[in-house]
């Protein structure tokens, strides 16, 4: 029945994994005093990672792309329409009325499914393989 | 858990992905039918915070009836066996099985005594509103007065209850126990019926009353109830996708057979003595 079969549930994260440092609250860590920067020493932050091998900085202006922006396939050159791919970014708008839409095929599929489907299933079959026993 | 409100489901992310699961084989629901599931199980949420399930579970259980009995309308038993499901889909979904056993048991519990008080006062009226319940008391008295009865004998006690509980287990899944609910409503008010008249026919009322709803059909309810909240909760992850971690879902079930098989050792050793001691009750 699904409409993708691919379809995906995305998962919250775990309240555990917020503070991946320790299982504890900072207030209930142990204070650790610091010692004070030698000169010329960086500080840098926890899980900080190194950048890949051949990371260029962006060039100056460089904005983050919006969110849900995806990259265009190989092959994709500059001018052409968006359309022939998938693109992920629509305005709010548009956003907005897919979201609905979503939603109203949701309520849809689940009426048919759940209210049509179980009148059908109960009113063939119901009758016959449910016995009234004695009590 | 709003996993599926929240914002930005669907979207490619980094996060932890799992497929949906199959609700029934090859049945599964896209995403947007699983959302729609999920609200509509929290649809009485706000009716099952702290203490209100109390008023709303004795609401559902006898509103309806009163109706019914005031207008002389039919479907009384289905609007309560629906509200009875939305009132325990918001249980199901946040694993909270003894709320969700105690919304059913008082449920049915409120119904039963507002159907056996009216019966008792106005069984002609009731009658027209419990499909089947005339022709019920006239075997249930036939058995107390002669102790015969084709239907209490294991040969065909025991394939219509098996059969009975194959019914529950596919009907509670496929419609979140809305169906079972119905059945439910049905049985008990045919038991109504019987014990409201059983009681006009008896000297000692409370006695009558004790007998008439069996001590064993107590057990089979509880057993239903277990197993109800149990294939709901089961069936409601399917459509949603939407797991907890939950290792007493077993125990919980073996509970409910556990019940289920009581009944039948309990109405073997004790259906003779309780019918002799409502035969000798009548007046």
């Amino acid at each position: 029945m699904s409409d993708n079969p691919n379809d995906q549930q995305e998962w919250p994260p775990d309240p555990q994994d917020q503070n991946p440092s320790s299982g504890q609250p900072p207030s209930q860590q142990p204070y650790q005093q610091r010692q004070p920067p030698v000169p010329g020493q960086v500080y840098l932050p926890p899980g900080y990672q190194p950048p890949p091998p051949g990371y260029q900085q962006p060039p100056q202006g460089y904005q983050q792309p919006p969110p849900g922006y995806q990259q265009p396939p190989p092959g994709y050159q500059q001018g052409q329409p968006p359309a022939q791919y998938n693109q992920q970014w629509q305005n709010p708008q548009t956003q907005a009325s897919t979201d609905s839409n979503s939603g109203v095929w949701g309520w849809v599929i689940f009426i048919l499914i759940f209210g049509v489907g179980n009148l059908i299933l109960y009113s063939t079959t119901g009758w016959l393989i449910i016995p009234i026993p004695r009590r | 858990m709003e996993v599926l409100n929240a914002p930005g489901v669907g979207n490619p992310s980094p996060a932890v992905k799992a497929l949906a699961p199959y609700w029934i084989w090859p049945l599964r629901l896209p995403v947007s039918a699983r959302r729609a599931t999920h609200n509509f199980a929290g649809l009485a949420q706000p009716f099952c915070e702290g203490w209100r399930w109390i008023p709303a579970s004795i609401v559902v259980g006898t509103f309806p009836f009163l109706i019914s009995y005031v207008t002389g309308a039919p479907g009384h038993q289905i609007v309560s066996a629906l509200l009875l499901m939305v009132l325990c889909l918001p249980c199901a979904r946040a694993e909270d099985w003894v709320k969700g056993i105690a919304i059913m048991a008082l449920t049915y519990m409120a119904h039963c005594a507002v159907v056996i008080a009216l019966a008792y006062a106005d069984p002609q009226h009731v009658a027209a509103i419990l499909p089947g319940a005339e022709s019920y008391w006239q075997k249930q008295i036939h058995w107390i007065q002669t102790g015969t009865d084709p239907e209490y004998k294991l040969s065909a006690w025991v394939p219509a209850h098996l059969m009975l509980l194959g019914a529950a287990f596919l009907f509670s899944y496929t419609s979140l126990g809305g169906i079972l609910f119905y059945e439910g409503f049905f049985e008990v008010d045919l038991m109504n019926f019987y014990n409201a008249q059983l009681m006009a026919q008896s000297s000692n009322h409370a006695l009558s009353l004790a007998l008439g709803w069996h001590v064993w059909s107590w057990l089979r309810g509880l057993g239903y109830l277990f197993i109800a909240f149990e294939i709901i909760s089961l069936s409601l992850r399917r459509m949603t996708g939407v797991s907890t971690a939950g290792r007493l879902r077993w125990s919980r079930f073996a509970v409910g057979l556990a019940f289920l098989l009581a009944d039948g050792l309990v109405k073997v050793i004790l259906l003779e003595p309780v019918r002799e001691q409502m035969l000798f009750n009548l007046k």
